[in-house]
């Protein structure tokens, strides 16, 4: 199998990328941008303005109408199926609606891409219970989610993402369901990931959130690019 | 707090219940049918058995003959039996044995006795003696005109026939509630991944295998079928032992003995062993297909 990751290519690719749903026009167009492996970068725009959509294109949630999607320097159109499990758990990520299990404890879930990937329980349980507790969620541990608050549920979301060191690590609105304090903790909390070499995309619409770190940002504007960060090659071909 | 057994919620849907409920009955039925092939198998051999080493010799009275001639053609008959190298045994039936014999249809009563009622003599092979029945007869009616020995071949045969027929059909009933049972462990699994199509989104997009989802799928229905299955195979032995005990109580010299081997009722176990296999690999097929299917 080819390596996931090889040094001195982008980390993702969109080449003339555009998506719609079933026969409506198109919610993402011409979409060209490369990111490189250990960067940093916001995804910024309004509601509706495409990021979520582009965020399920880079986990493999979605497929393009056309174009050409890259991961780690792999073509997704022509990835074959049963190599998708091990691209996506390079991937983490944090969705809006954080997707987390109802009928299982914040352990659990946490522990759920370890579990996929064949480790014993007994083995992750340390490190998930380590992680909780790096999120502020050590006395939750045990705790449905539904029992929990959106914000505990947000980081135990996050733990999820982060538990198999991802080299990409997406975010779609991480922010969301906390407060100012909390979002720029959680914030922090992604830069720590990411000086030790995951490459982070965050989706959000918090322009204030986005003003207080120094990181790029892309901006959609109605399913175009309308500003690349500077730096950032616009032809990843 | 115990370990979720599954990453999905299977406590939440109906198959819960359903499962086990079909196979319940897949197992009641196809262990009954099994059953029942067993039973009519050990029957005939055991009447195969039985007749394949003896001979039925019948000397039917002569019109207006006298007694005498009877017992006399009877010992003659006798009298070559004995020297016929195969025979182990071969004794006449008295005549009070045969009125016995004929009571429960013609009663008692001193008209029997009158009746011109055939001679039987009972005969016993060596087992693979390899006596030739043609030539025997053959010999027998020189010394007892109108003689026939039957050797329940003919007989044996059309039971046999009947059997197989009967075993056929039985074989068709088991595999024709296979096939429902397929068909409708399909759709349980269809529904399964429908219902809980964001639980598996989110199993694939940490990273799992189809085949993950698949075990989850395939470990749910083995514990669903085996319960079910083992709720089946009792009720069924429970209906054979049932029917062992009606049959011996009923008529035990005219039905045959119903009653299974050990062995007989540890291959019914099979039963419930072979339905979850069937059930784990389709559900395992049918996973695996419908998600090839997904993006």
């Amino acid at each position: 199998m080819r390596p996931l990751e090889t040094q001195n290519q982008p980390i993702v690719s969109f080449n003339n990328v555009g998506v719609r749903y079933g026969g409506g026009p198109e919610v993402l167009a011409d979409i060209n941008f490369s990111l490189d492996p250990g960067s940093f970068h916001f995804i910024t725009g309004d509601s509706g303005a495409g990021k979520s959509t582009l965020l399920k294109l880079m986990y493999l949630a979605h497929r393009p109408t056309r174009g050409v999607v890259s991961l780690f320097g792999r073509d997704l159109a022509i990835l074959p199926r049963d190599q998708r499990p091990q691209l996506r758990r390079q991937i983490g990520v944090v969705f809006q609606d954080f997707r987390l299990l109802d009928h299982l404890s914040a352990l659990e879930n946490v522990a759920l891409p370890l579990r996929v990937a064949g480790i014993p329980y007994a083995q992750a349980r340390e490190e998930v219970t380590e992680l909780l507790k790096w999120v502020w969620l050590a006395d939750r541990i045990e705790a449905r989610p539904s029992t929990l608050s959106g914000g505990e549920q947000q980081r135990v979301a996050i733990a999820r993402a982060v538990i198999n060191r991802p080299s990409l690590l997406l975010a779609d609105e991480p922010t969301g369901n906390v407060d100012d304090g909390m979002a720029v903790r959680l914030l922090y909390l992604f830069e720590e990931l990411n000086k030790l070499g995951t490459t982070i995309v965050i989706a959000t619409h918090n322009q204030a959130l986005v003003s207080r770190f120094s990181h790029p940002q892309l901006v959609l504007k109605n399913g175009t690019i309308a500003r690349l960060p500077s730096g950032t090659p616009r032809d990843a071909a | 707090m115990a370990r979720a057994r599954y990453d999905l919620p299977f406590t939440s849907d109906d198959s819960q219940w359903f499962v086990p409920a079909i196979l319940a009955l897949m197992v009641f039925l196809a262990a009954l049918s099994l059953g029942g092939i067993l039973m009519l198998q050990q029957t005939i051999e055991r009447w195969s058995a039985g007749f394949s080493a003896a001979l039925t010799i019948q000397i039917s009275p002569e019109e207006n003959a006298k007694p005498a001639t009877s017992d006399e053609q009877v010992n003659k008959a006798l009298a070559v039996l004995r020297q016929t190298p195969g025979v182990m045994s071969a004794e006449a039936i008295d005549s009070d044995a045969i009125a016995r014999l004929l009571e429960p249809w013609l009663g008692s009563g001193p008209l029997v006795r009158d009746l011109p009622l055939p001679r039987l003599i009972d005969v016993a092979l060596a087992p693979n003696a390899g006596v030739d029945v043609v030539t025997l007869a053959r010999q027998i009616v020189e010394v007892a005109p109108g003689a026939t020995v039957d050797d329940h071949r003919d007989w044996l045969r059309n039971l046999r026939n009947l059997v197989r027929s009967v075993e056929l059909i039985s074989a068709g009933v088991i595999v024709f509630m296979a096939l429902v049972g397929i068909g409708v462990i399909v759709l349980v699994t269809r529904t399964g991944l429908l219902l809980h199509r964001d639980v598996v989104e989110v199993l694939h997009l940490v990273g799992a295998r189809d085949f993950y989802v698949a075990r989850q799928f395939e470990r749910h229905v083995l514990a669903m079928s085996l319960k079910g299955g083992m709720i089946g195979l009792a009720l069924a032995a429970g209906a054979l032992a049932g029917l062992d005990q009606v049959s011996q109580r009923l008529a035990p010299s005219l039905l045959p003995n119903l009653s299974l081997s050990a062995v007989q009722w540890l291959s019914l176990v099979l039963v419930p062993v072979a339905a979850s296999a069937i059930t784990v690999a389709t559900t395992r097929v049918t996973v695996l297909r419908t998600l090839t299917r997904q993006p």
